[in-house]
């Protein structure tokens, strides 16, 4: 378990009559990656924004790195983020937006501007302005005006909306070197699951403004496992089978005496067959398991159990 | 707070309006300037002179200060720099604090050609009079023409500049106030504060002398169009301190509305 360096607890934020964020407590420990999944509106962003401070919850505590209220604010130094859309003069290049974001954090280090950019991939753009980027150029340069401070805690809010494959793989790959090789604990929203599974390593679901579940990826691994079911009513003989003839030990026993296979998802007729020549009588025989989307789809639902 | 001011500077020093905005004061300054010397030299009759009424410091810099808040805030707003101030280590108030601190400075700045013009006009000891009521700068000129230019006037003429300064920061207080509430909105800011200060400014020299006194403490005083070589510094002290009090209070109600505000 690592240090705590970012707690909510309970927060509640309205907007009229409408409830954005309810009860959101959610906890954060250094040096992992939490990936904050929910459908357009379900209140990503507002979370965000209230950790940063752009906006104050009506009730509910944030602590910060240990610190709570007006300490915890000062805390924020210690923060890097992308929300939405990059902070920018379109008429100033890469280099120059970079650093005004540095005059404006009192940052000394003026070598970090050109690491940064070769960091993102915009090393070699030229004097080419920021009205002119593309999206994703934008969103590389955003999460380089994030990094500019070395913050511990990184907040990205769907970084890479607008990137092409190539760009989505590198930066998914810089998110993962980030944490792996600076510890920084990195925050990052998305509304697609998949994605967000090629690098995160916990998984906060919302869902209209309600936490509706926080779990590992170890977790989510063995929810979205495929196996196949076997049932039948020589359970001791099919283990046997599955090991002497199969040469397979991944598989579990279920209470109910059904037995889950964790190899051959995709030799299904071969575990056939070996199970026909044994003369293992077979009352049930199915490929199972939830694909990321229908897991999430489940969790959002509620017609999954919580861990 | 230092930081942030000089962000602000690096950003006005490559922007291109801030540019224009410096050039449009500096031709009016020369024009009126011209215009003045050429009524007192009965080149040009009042008539003629009155055309260019328009481009006194007072309307230009009234123009010029509403733009600035408009960009100087609302811009950072558009752009979400205002996201990136808060996000690091400024709390809100040194936000606000920075940003006024920029706002006069540039006012400062935009008025310099008037003041230039003033002290060059002055120097070269050729005459010229005040054709457009409500022009400290001009009145300066003027002063400098019925009297002796002497180095105890001279350091008023500088006070007096740099009252001024505070004077247009003071007046468009309003503006910047705005800048907080309507955030994004750079363009309707500028319009509506610009509607607002000339209306106020309109409207504080038709007031009967009951309402004069109570805008004896606002930027708005007639004390301020009369300043010139004959303003004692008690008076100029006085206006000092008003115009000082006027800004924090509006930086105070700016502070006020943006404390607990959405910042997008």
């Amino acid at each position: 378990m690592g240090n705590t360096i970012l707690k909510t607890e309970n927060i509640i934020k309205k907007y009229g009559s409408t409830t954005v964020l309810n009860n959101v407590s959610i906890t954060l420990e250094n040096g992992r990656i939490y990936g904050l999944i929910g459908v357009n509106g379900a209140g990503k962003t507002t979370l965000m924004r209230q950790i940063l401070g752009l906006s104050v919850p009506d009730s509910g505590e944030i602590e910060l790195f240990g610190k709570r209220g007006r300490q915890a604010a000062a805390e924020r130094s210690r923060m890097g983020c992308l929300i939405e859309a990059p902070g920018l003069v379109l008429n100033l290049t890469a280099k120059q937006n970079l650093h005004l974001h540095r005059i404006m954090h009192g940052i000394a280090d003026k070598e970090i501007e050109d690491k940064l950019l070769e960091t993102v991939g915009l090393a070699n753009i030229g004097k080419k302005k920021a009205k002119d980027f593309s999206l994703g150029m934008k969103q590389r340069l955003g999460i380089a005006i994030a990094l500019l401070t070395n913050p511990e805690l990184v907040i990205l809010d769907e970084p890479i909306n607008g990137l092409d494959p190539i760009g989505v793989v590198e930066i998914r790959e810089l998110i993962k070197t980030l944490c792996e090789e600076r510890g920084m604990t990195i925050l990052i929203s998305s509304h697609n699951l998949p994605e967000l599974y090629q690098c995160a390593t916990d998984y906060i679901i919302i869902d209209h403004g309600e936490v509706k579940q926080e779990i590992s990826l170890e977790e989510l691994e063995e929810k979205c496992r495929h196996y196949l079911l076997i049932e039948t009513d020589d359970t001791g003989k099919l283990t046997a089978v599955l090991e002497e003839k199969l040469g397979t030990a991944n598989f579990k026993v279920m209470p109910d005496k059904s037995v889950q296979l964790y190899d051959f998802t995709e030799e299904r007729d071969r575990v056939a067959d070996v199970l026909f020549e044994n003369s293992i009588r077979i009352r049930g025989f199915a490929l199972k398991g939830e694909t990321l989307e229908n897991y999430f789809i489940s969790v959002v639902r509620g017609t999954q159990a919580s861990v | 707070m230092f930081n942030l001011i000089r962000a602000d500077f690096y950003k006005i020093n490559r922007s291109m309006i801030y540019k224009v905005l410096f050039a449009i004061t500096a031709v009016s300054a020369v024009i009126t300037t011209v215009v003045s010397h050429r009524v007192y030299a009965g080149e040009m009759d009042f008539a003629a002179a009155s055309a260019t009424a328009m481009l006194t410091d007072v309307v230009i810099l009234s123009l010029v200060s509403c733009v600035i808040a408009g960009q100087l805030i609302c811009g950072d707003f558009e752009n979400k720099l205002m996201q990136s101030s808060l996000t690091g280590t400024s709390s809100r108030l040194t936000v606000v604090c920075a940003k006024i601190i920029s706002f006069t400075a540039l006012i400062g700045i935009m008025s310099l050609p008037y003041a230039l013009c003033a002290v060059i006009g002055a120097a070269t000891g050729a005459g010229f009079s005040v054709p457009f009521s409500a022009s400290t700068y001009l009145k300066m000129l003027s002063d400098a023409t019925k009297n002796d230019v002497t180095g105890g006037v001279l350091v008023k003429f500088a006070a007096i500049g740099l009252i001024m300064m505070l004077v247009y920061a003071a007046q468009t207080g309003i503006v910047f106030l705005l800048g907080f509430l309507m955030k994004n909105k750079p363009l309707v800011v500028t319009i509506i504060g610009f509607i607002l200060s000339t209306i106020v400014g309109m409207s504080s020299s038709l007031l009967d002398d009951s309402l004069d006194k109570v805008l004896g403490f606002t930027p708005y005083s007639a004390d301020i169009y009369a300043l010139g070589s004959d303003t004692g510094y008690g008076t100029i002290g006085k206006i000092a301190v008003i115009c000082v009090a006027w800004i924090v209070a509006f930086a105070g109600i700016s502070y006020a509305a943006f404390r607990k505000a959405e910042v997008k």
